[in-house]
């Protein structure tokens, strides 16, 4: 059977990893957090392979994320340029390059994350003395990311199987298409979470001050030594941070 | 009319993580006939649908349509040939307004669709013609969802449970354009516990049962 680590040392690497992947502006040191959240994510087996490939029809909105960020930096080289407007700067390129890692991390930490079960992070959380509120909202929210890849998915294919070749349309149709997209995730987002507050209000939550659970959490020696090893890279990270 | 097998399954076997839904089902779906596929929950109905539409590919076994694998077609090429209403009807209504809905295709190809406004009618909702889909019912939105299935006119359809949330006079009008298609010749396939819509419009009804498609009843 596979060892079943503490919850609270996967949100502490997941904490770890996406404070330096804000903090850190060097493009080589997000990619370096990347690749090492990524090891994480495959020690604690998480379905990364399974993450990419849904996210892989979506790579044309990443690709305009990439542009977008580009064309609002006006530092470095010009590489497209339009009349004396310049367009696309290598510096651009690397911003948005940057904004795509840090998304990548928050999507990847999401899938570390789930590896526990929803009760054994709500429990993780409030040993590490979040309020149950607020611990029930986060993980009930990391809980939705895969249903939002799902619902993203589902409309996707709605919008084909009208007819739209999407891979044949001009990059202006295409955009406009995939804008389409997030209404209904949007949509079904609130929706849920209204139905669910009403469900969670209609258990009689929060009606009693203390709460008992069913799951005792304790450290074993595995979580201990990734809890030192992470605590290390912390220390290369910052150390290479400030030497870069 | 000689009945003409537009969907062709062969020797199809699909597996879940968790279990073996179908082992190795050989079933044939009629232009001109109208289709009904019942089952328990569970049972893999709309994983059935779903295969038979392009959108599951990783199963063992060859699935046909119009003659040519399905999986050598785009999703765009069988949205022309196939109209598909999803179980929830949520997942294909991304536009602000109904107008918006049943006009979305125009604003990217050039097809030949049916009227919108002549579908809005036969289905009801004409008079929600501007109304925001958020503030659509689940009926209404269901019609809708129906109505933008019969837009490009389709050679066959697969239904997804579409009575759920219809209320007694809608269902009517529903099995009245589903009898006036088919016998037009157009061809369905219909996933319902309804056995009211059963009766209404089958020709034949299957159940799937331990991994396999069996004939349930033939009207």
């Amino acid at each position: 059977m596979q060892k079943k680590y503490d919850p609270r040392i996967k949100l502490f690497i997941v904490l770890v990893m996406s404070s330096l992947v804000i903090i850190f502006l060097d493009i080589r040191l997000q990619i370096l957090v990347f690749f090492t959240q990524l090891f994480f994510a495959i020690f604690f087996k998480a379905r990364i392979r399974e993450m990419f490939f849904k996210l892989r029809k979506f790579m044309i909105i990443f690709l305009f994320l990439i542009i977008v960020q580009s064309v609002f930096d006006r530092q470095g080289n010009a590489i497209i340029s339009i009349f004396n407007f310049t367009l696309i700067t290598d510096q651009g390129i690397i911003r948005g390059v940057s904004y795509l890692i840090r998304l990548f991390v928050v999507l990847v930490s999401g899938a570390i994350i789930v590896t526990s079960s929803q009760k054994e992070t709500i429990q993780g959380l409030v040993k590490l003395k979040v309020p149950y509120d607020l611990a029930l909202m986060s993980s009930v929210g990391i809980r939705f990311l895969p249903l939002l890849i799902e619902q993203m998915q589902d409309t996707l294919i709605a919008i084909q199987l009208r007819g739209i070749e999407i891979n044949s349309l001009r990059l202006a149709d295409k955009v406009k298409v995939y804008s389409y997209i997030f209404a209904p995730v949007i949509i079904s987002t609130l929706e849920k979470a209204k139905s669910l507050s009403l469900s969670i209000e209609m258990r009689a939550f929060r009606i009693y001050k203390d709460r008992t659970s069913l799951i005792e959490l304790s450290f074993s020696r595995e979580d201990y030594v990734l809890l030192f090893v992470n605590i290390a890279l912390l220390v290369i990270f910052i150390y290479f941070g400030n030497i870069i | 009319m000689n009945d003409i097998d537009f969907i062709k399954i062969k020797n199809l076997t699909y597996s879940t993580k968790d279990k073996e839904l179908f082992s190795k089902i050989n079933w044939d779906l009629y232009l001109g006939k109208c289709t009904m596929l019942i089952g328990e929950n569970g049972s893999g109905k709309t994983t059935l649908s779903k295969i038979i539409i392009g959108i599951i590919k990783d199963y063992s076994g060859e699935v046909f349509l119009n003659g040519k694998l399905v999986n050598n077609y785009t999703l765009a090429e069988i949205g022309k040939e196939v109209g598909y209403c999803f179980q929830n009807p949520d997942k294909q209504i991304f536009n602000p307004t109904v107008k918006d809905e049943m006009t979305f295709v125009n604003r990217f190809i050039d097809y030949g669709l049916t009227d919108y406004k002549e579908l809005l009618k036969q289905f009801n909702i004409e008079h929600l013609s501007n109304s925001k889909t958020l503030t659509l019912s689940q009926g209404e939105k269901r019609r809708l969802a129906l109505a933008t299935t019969f837009l490009l006119n389709p050679k066959f359809l697969v239904l997804d449970e579409p009575t759920s949330g219809l209320d007694f006079k809608n269902r009517s009008q529903l099995y009245r354009i589903i009898n006036s298609l088919r016998d037009k010749g157009i061809g369905f396939l219909i996933i319902t516990h309804d056995m009211d819509l059963v009766n209404n419009c089958g020709d034949i009804v299957y159940e799937i049962k331990d991994r396999g498609i069996k004939i349930a009843k033939k009207i």
